[in-house]
């Protein structure tokens, strides 16, 4: 069963299929492939710091809303909820993020 | 097994080996069992793959087999047509049997883009020196086969017209040199830098209106089994008129479009990632836009130079 973060379920824990991985970097951009899905994707330094952010251990949405912007080095302003819940919900979609415990 | 000339065979050889299916020819890393009892593709293929490959022997371990056959029997003796049977079902339509040679080429190129498993392959053009290769992309109208056989004339050796062929272990480009695909007011254009006799009669009346061929270089055949290393990526933009102009790529947005060309990317998975990834380090990438052949040379040569041998 597939399952995303929502404002139902904002205390699972998620983290990332890092053996599912296989990164490139040129510069700024990461190319990311997905082992389990055959695509290959561009992700910019905000989507690798959340997927960095999220190897880390794993993480709530309360706890990524929370504490993501000072992992960025940025105020919580300029890193609003709701962009962390859509960057969260594109790399959920593509397959890397992992439900650890719900 | 030995190696001849398709030349040095005995019309009445090529002839009862195409009709056995059993003319293996061995261009670059693939050996192609050709079966055909279609005269004008036979003259075809002895006239413009004249100093190719061919495994003579009973039996050869072969890549692809292809048949170049009428679509039934009706259409064998009754308003003639012809079709490309690679072995496996593909949704292709019947041609006029004057365009046999098309059909050959165009199962050829078929047989590689969805049967090729080894290596990775990407929709362009490949052209080298002693410097390393220049992948041109390609794009619909871009002038992808022009400016191939526009760089054949600048010295350059052709490794293929068709598909940058890309080694997974080495991540190196591997040769693959066919006859250069030209349509329509490209033709005129490359008989008058390449000389007639070195374009094929054309084809009239084909889906993607006339065309024709440039000839095989023997001198690219013989230099066939060295890969090259690609040092510059190319996405050519023909507009009538247009004034010359150079933008520079992001190597992301290149490594998409290359990956959206490619038949196989998602077949060979993981490796045509690295190999992919390899290729792209110190690769550059260009958009070139042009209004004629020679303001397209001039601006490959001036990128060219720019490039570390």
């Amino acid at each position: 069963m597939t399952v995303s973060a929502n404002p139902n379920n904002d205390h699972w824990l998620w983290g990332v299929y890092t053996n599912h991985m296989v990164t490139h970097s040129f510069g700024d951009t990461t190319f990311v492939y997905n082992r389990q899905s055959g695509t290959t994707h561009i992700f910019n330094l905000v989507s690798m710091a959340m997927i960095e952010f999220l190897s880390e251990k794993p993480r709530s949405m309360n706890e990524i809303i929370r504490d993501f912007p000072a992992y960025m080095g940025v105020d919580a302003a300029e890193c609003p909820a709701g962009v962390v819940r859509r960057l969260f919900g594109e790399l959920d979609e593509i397959g890397l993020l992992e439900l650890v415990q719900s | 097994m030995k190696n001849v000339a398709l030349s040095d065979l005995p019309p009445e050889t090529v002839k009862r080996l195409l009709s056995e299916g059993r003319l293996y020819l061995h261009l670059g890393p693939y050996v192609t069992a050709l079966s055909t009892k279609d005269a004008g593709v036979r003259e075809f293929l002895t006239d413009m793959y004249q100093d190719c490959s061919i495994l003579v022997g009973e039996e050869a371990l072969v890549d692809f087999s292809l048949e170049v056959r009428a679509p039934n029997l009706v259409r064998r003796y009754i308003r003639r047509q012809i079709v490309a049977d690679p072995g496996f079902y593909f949704p292709a339509v019947p041609l006029p049997v004057k365009l046999g040679p098309l059909c050959l080429e165009m199962g050829m190129n078929l047989c590689v883009a969805l049967q090729s498993f080894r290596q990775a392959i990407f929709h362009a053009g490949v052209v080298s020196d002693q410097k390393g290769g220049i992948v041109i992309a390609a794009r619909s109208g871009g002038g992808k086969s022009t400016l191939t056989a526009a760089l054949m004339e600048e010295g350059f050796r052709l490794l293929s017209d068709e598909f940058a062929i890309l080694c997974a272990e080495t991540s190196f480009l591997l040769a693959y040199p066919r006859p250069v695909s030209l349509k329509n007011q490209s033709i005129d254009v490359v008989r008058v830098f390449a000389g007639a006799d070195q374009v094929s009669d054309r084809l009239t009346g084909t889906p993607k209106g006339d065309i024709a061929y440039r000839r095989l270089r023997k001198s690219d055949l013989e230099t066939a089994n060295l890969p090259a290393k690609a040092k510059l990526i190319l996405f050519p933009r023909f507009q009538a008129e247009a004034a010359p102009a150079v933008e520079k790529m992001d190597i992301a947005d290149a490594a998409m479009q290359l990956i959206a060309s490619s038949p196989n990317y998602q077949v060979i998975g993981e490796p045509a990632f690295h190999a992919l990834m390899q290729m792209l380090d110190g690769v550059e990438a260009y958009e070139i836009t042009y209004g004629n052949t020679e303001d397209s040379l001039m601006l490959v040569k001036d990128l060219w130079e720019a490039v570390d041998g």
